[in-house]
């Protein structure tokens, strides 16, 4: 009991022991029905502040919830998933300095070539120059150029296709990232409905991930389609 | 398969978009173009007369299963074919896509055989029918 409605008591009960004291029947009448009266708002004002304990725990226990599903299911979902990102990134990496020793060795056939340049050089510079042998050692170097051409030509195009993992891994951080976020939110939520005098609110509500794309398939962990279940389920359709 | 055809290449990462470019140059092919979403895409094949559309499904703006039907929604342009190039694999939206009128589906990660398969049936079905 706070102080003011302490000192209220004690006015009204004095008044009241007053007004028994000197028989004064309307007095007493009046004390008494403001005594009740005072009781019934100090209960009232008691249920309000039980109730809003009661919404705030409902609202705690809500994010709980939640806090419940991320630690439970979405964080352990995304570690996996950038698991995968990690593995995706390591292999390319791999695949990509693999097809960068492969295409030095197309240096070497370029060697190849000037050697036998130099080499008909050599046969030119002499008089009568055997002109037949000329033929024949630039008839090498076309063929040596073609061959390491095309070679060239195939690991530059593998190369390329050896960043793709930049579109997947891309896909999964930006799931993560969401995901982080949502997890932010919800703590700096649940820090403020505990009292914890954070200032700073949210900057945006939890959203739900309703309609979402699944997005890429993180293998042994999703019910997805390969290109040959693609291609099965579309050839049923009619495709 | 005319070499010359205009193709179209709608992706948000554009280095998926350079992947199927040089795939698509292995294959012989040399006129082509980028988009990054659907959005980008649409008045692109508004006034842009392309032969062959290869698109990305998870796009932000307009994401590539909307591109694939406003095509279809749109007499001038509706028969140009459809190869949508996506990591989405669940057996919903491959039907949801077929249901759409998509004319093939590549899952990501793809090899250029993959593609080069889906190309070829793509224009020997246009073959047949014409």
């Amino acid at each position: 009991m706070n102080a003011d409605l302490r000192a209220q008591l004690s006015a009204r009960l004095r008044d009241l022991l007053e007004a028994i004291d000197r028989d004064d029947d309307a007095a007493v009448d009046a004390g008494m029905v403001a005594l009740v009266r005072s009781h019934d708002e100090s209960l009232f004002a008691h249920v309000a502040r039980l109730t809003r304990g009661l919404h705030q725990a409902v609202v705690n226990l809500r994010l709980d919830e939640q806090l419940a599903t991320f630690a439970g299911d979405e964080i352990p979902d995304a570690r996996s998933r950038l698991d995968y990102v990690m593995k995706v990134t390591e292999t390319a990496a791999h695949r990509t300095l693999d097809l960068v020793d492969q295409a030095r060795t197309v240096t070497v056939g370029l060697e190849e070539a000037v050697s036998h340049l130099s080499e008909a050089e050599n046969v030119l510079a002499v008089a009568p120059p055997d002109v037949a042998n000329v033929g024949v050692l630039i008839a090498e170097v076309g063929a040596t150029l073609r061959t390491h051409g095309a070679y060239l030509r195939q690991t530059l195009s593998e190369l390329a296709q050896a960043q793709e993992y930049q579109d997947i891994s891309g896909q999964i951080i930006r799931r993560v990232i969401t995901l982080v976020r949502n997890v932010e939110t919800a703590l700096l939520e649940l820090l403020r409905a505990a009292g914890g005098g954070l200032q700073s609110a949210p900057s945006r509500p939890i959203k739900a991930l309703t309609g979402e794309l699944p997005g890429p398939a993180v293998p042994g962990s999703d019910p997805s389609a390969s290109q040959q279940d693609a291609d099965e389920l579309l050839a049923s359709l009619g495709f | 398969m005319d070499t010359n055809m205009r193709i179209l290449i709608v992706d948000d990462f554009s280095t998926m978009r350079r992947i199927v470019k040089n795939l698509l140059t292995d294959l012989g092919f040399t006129n082509m173009t980028e988009a990054d979403d659907g959005n980008t895409a649409w008045p692109m094949l508004q006034s842009g007369n392309f032969d062959f559309v290869v698109t990305d499904w998870n796009m932000p703006g307009m994401t590539g299963i909307d591109l694939l039907r406003n095509i279809r929604g749109d007499a001038r342009i509706a028969k140009t074919p459809v190869l949508m190039v996506t990591a989405e694999a669940q057996r919903d939206q491959i039907i949801q896509a077929a249901q759409a009128g998509v004319n093939g589906y590549i899952i990501k990660p793809f090899t250029a055989q993959t593609l080069k398969e889906k190309m070829d049936k793509i224009f020997q079905r246009a073959a047949e029918t014409a």
